[in-house]
């Protein structure tokens, strides 16, 4: 009997279960919203009083007096970048003249590259206004501009010296749809950066002219990109082993299709449209593009070992290390160009150009492109928009800017006329020759694809020219996979609705 | 209710309520949007489609391509990493010098996050700066070895990843249930003239069956779940040689956002590993 007592006692009855349960639950959401209420709003900073320490011949007399107060006290503003080096300067450098300046308390969001997309789009979608400045790339604005607020009238009543910006990177970065949504902060194009060592010597030059047929010099078209990288692949030191090639691709799976598509631009030249702009048929298995990838090919058969498994890493070091002659890169190893080493060259010397073009009808088509580069704007449901507004136009001011680029730590690169120009960047020894192809590849931009699943257009793209490259399909096989699939995420999409927004992405006008 | 009751219910209420709020929740609303287009971008796209998207999977020759993937992955990984666990497992049944260094030298491996030996595996995969290529190219053989880039090599270095960094594990199981069964069968077994093999086959391995039922159950599950090797080493690539179901459902949901048939990919891969750990559990317990 005392056993069946115990027993009893023992068993939880199914009341007592969910009262349980209900009670935790209840206890559990008062004791977050306590401790979440406990946290805002912020307390909001003293007053401004500004003191003057004032030195008069031998006496010193320190007064203080009210000061004006700041246009935004008490405001606080919220930035999210790409953590690491981006972060230092908004953190380390501003957030103390931003406070002054504007009485704006800045907090810095730093989220890793690889998770900025998700998380930006997760609170922008919800519309907490958790953020009120992002840092984005230009490939994402075709589905962070509806959660963007438009610029254009803040523009008007106080200019970020919107003139002063790049105008390849005002078209195709931070306008869409006829509005500005963004402005750059790191204007990353992509250049062609070859050996002049190799290229001046006067004995590459004749053996190159008697193989070729023509003299050697920078490259001006994919197929003598080709050639050029077929002539300098050898082995210099005579161990029997390549130690010299003449190009080199960020093959890896990921982002390899940046480098096909700067061929299929030049290739589809001179009016290069991903969509067909009156019906949003692709155009990614066109004559043309198939043409491109065959050139793509070669180059990656020209190649280093392993160049599929190149990403940004790889490729800067096998052109830094003087095992490769020629490459089409970010602007970064422009500003290295003194690290530049060859153990087997005297004197290795780094050029610059603008990534070779495609001749049609006697005329030569070159385009560079936006690949990568961020920009910064401003969410819709942001509480503080006015002032988001004034820290964003003091961060992207040419002086402010100006000291951004200009320091290596930051990682961003010039976007302004202004930067160019600048005595600092003079004095800093850059070569011209390097500020003017950059100059030039941003006059020559083309835009990355910017409409609504971009991302998954690009992955698809990526793929199957990986699956191509890797040997496991054909050329053909491999656009029109790509092909097919594009039309049904248009389809997913709304094509019409895509269509609209291609033609904004392009700067076109609607039908 | 009594006081000890209410304290038993008491102390067990928050765990239920973490559970409700972070599995069960998350597991219901997974199913319901797998029953739909949801993007999780472009939210104005969703509607309910039913079971389209598993339709859809069965029709999709990438998703069906790194099912195969998986297959090969995780029957190769875990039978290698079995045979090789077990092996050391026995060594280290025998006295020998340096023993109690080795061992905790041999579990290193496991510690590591995977992320960091994948980062590890990539700098000794570089084809012209590889360790691997340099010993190979010592021994007479081509060493320009493309691992991660050629199609017929890129499979076989995410293997060599899990298996460096997985075989401690079964090591360490299989040699803990070892040590910890009873010797009288053996010794009984030995007495009776059985080989060292016999004793093994007979004697020792049925008694271990449970335990080598756990130790392929645990790694079976983390190797159908593999992706930190694989973003980092190769990305799926070159092409989509080295893409596995849970990779390719990643990119589904978290690179494409179409959450909706990214959550059917991810239930038609739970279906998949629980029949797959049925099937290995009733025929080791049985």
């Amino acid at each position: 009997m005392a056993k069946e007592k115990g027993a009893e006692e023992s068993k939880v009855s199914r009341r007592d279960f969910v009262k349980g349960t209900v009670t935790g639950l209840v206890v559990g959401a008062i004791a977050t919203g306590a401790g979440a209420a406990a946290m805002w709003p912020p307390a909001a900073p003293p007053a401004g009083v500004v003191t003057q320490t004032v030195t008069q011949a031998a006496q010193t007399v320190t007064v203080s007096a009210p000061g004006k107060p700041a246009p935004f006290e008490g405001k606080s503003i919220t930035v999210v970048l790409h953590s690491g080096h981006f972060e230092v300067p908004w953190r380390d450098w501003y957030s103390g003249p931003i406070k002054e300046i504007f009485g704006v308390d800045l907090k810095v969001v730093g989220i890793p590259i690889g998770e900025l997309f998700e998380k930006e789009l997760l609170e922008l979608s919800t519309g907490t206004g958790a953020y009120d400045l992002l840092m984005f790339s230009p490939a994402w604005m075709g589905d962070y501009v509806k959660y963007l607020l438009p610029l254009d009238d803040y523009m008007l009543k106080d200019d970020p010296a919107w003139g002063d910006i790049h105008g390849g990177f005002r078209e195709w970065e931070n306008t869409y749809g006829g509005k500005v949504y963004s402005l750059t902060m790191d204007g990353d194009v992509i250049l062609l950066y070859y050996r002049k060592d190799l290229f001046e010597d006067p004995k590459e030059k004749a053996d190159f002219k008697a193989k070729y047929g023509y003299n050697l010099a920078l490259p001006q078209t994919w197929d003598q990109y080709n050639d050029v990288a077929e002539f300098f692949k050898r082995d210099r030191n005579g161990d029997g082993q390549t130690d010299l090639w003449g190009c080199a691709e960020q093959g890896k799976r990921g982002r390899q299709f940046y480098w096909y598509m700067l061929r299929y631009i030049a290739y589809s030249s001179p009016d290069p449209h991903l969509f067909d702009p009156t019906n949003m048929k692709p155009l990614i298995n066109s004559p043309n593009a198939l043409a491109a990838l065959e050139s793509y090919k070669r180059s990656i058969d020209l190649s280093p070992p392993g160049v599929l498994g190149f990403e940004w890493d790889e490729l800067f070091s096998a052109f830094m290390n003087g095992s490769v002659a020629m490459m089409c890169h970010w602007p970064d190893e422009g500003k290295r160009y003194n690290e530049l080493k060859d153990p087997l060259a005297k004197t290795p010397q780094m050029g610059f150009g603008v990534p070779p073009g495609v001749i049609k009808d006697g005329v030569l088509y070159k385009r560079s492109m936006t690949f990568g580069g961020w920009l910064l704007g401003i969410a819709k449901a942001s509480k503080n928009p006015d002032a988001a507004y004034a820290v964003l136009r003091y961060f992207e001011s040419p002086e402010v800017s100006l000291r951004l680029v200009t320091d290596p730590a930051t990682g961003q690169d010039f976007f302004r006329y202004s930067h160019f120009y600048s005595p600092k960047v003079k004095a800093m020894g850059i070569p011209k020759e390097y500020l003017d192809a950059f100059e030039e590849n941003i006059r020559l931009l083309y835009p990355e694809l910017r409409i609504p699943g971009g991302a998954q257009y690009n992955d698809i793209l990526d793929l199957q020219t990986s699956r191509f490259l890797a040997g496991e399909i054909s050329a053909k096989e491999a656009l029109d996979t790509v092909a097919k699939e594009w039309e049904r995420i248009t389809d997913e999409h709304g094509r019409d609705s895509q269509l609209k927004l291609y033609r904004e992405a392009m700067g076109l006008p609607s039908l | 209710m009594n006081g000890d009751r209410r304290l038993a219910i008491l102390l067990v209420v928050p765990t239920i309520a973490l559970l409700l709020f972070i599995v069960i929740f998350p597991m219901i609303y997974s199913i319901y949007i797998s029953a739909t287009s949801f993007n999780f971008v472009h939210r104005e796209l969703t509607k309910f489609v039913y079971a389209d998207n598993f339709v859809r999977a069965f029709t999709d020759m990438r998703f069906l391509s790194s099912l195969r993937n998986t297959a090969v992955l995780v029957g190769v990984a875990v039978t290698v990493e079995f045979l090789l666990g077990l092996a050391i497992a026995l060594l280290f049944l025998e006295p020998f010098k340096g023993k109690t260094i080795a061992l905790p030298l041999l579990l290193l491996p496991m510690m590591i996050t995977p992320v960091t030996v994948g980062y590890m595996f990539r700098l000794i995969y570089e084809v012209r700066t590889s360790p691997i290529n340099y010993l190979i190219g010592l021994l007479g053989f081509n060493r320009n070895i493309e691992w991660t880039t050629s199609s017929s090599t890129a499979m076989l270095s995410i293997l060599l990843v899990d298996i460096w960094e997985w075989t401690p594990f079964m090591m360490m199981v299989l040699l803990a249930g070892i040590v910890a069964l009873p010797r009288e069968p053996i010794e009984a077994a030995e007495v009776d003239g059985a080989s060292g093999w016999q004793r093994m086959r007979w004697v020792t391995f049925p008694m271990l069956k449970p335990i080598v039922a756990i130790a392929l159950l645990i790694r079976t599950l983390d190797a159908f779940k593999i992706f930190d090797s694989i973003f980092v080493v190769t990305f799926g690539g070159p092409g989509s040689a080295t893409e596995t179901g849970s990779f390719y459902a990643y990119l589904v949901g978290f690179r494409y956002f179409q959450m909706g048939y990214g959550s059917a990919l991810s239930y038609i891969l739970l279906i998949i590993i629980t029949i797959v750990t049925t099937l290995i559990a009733r025929r080791l317990f049985e």
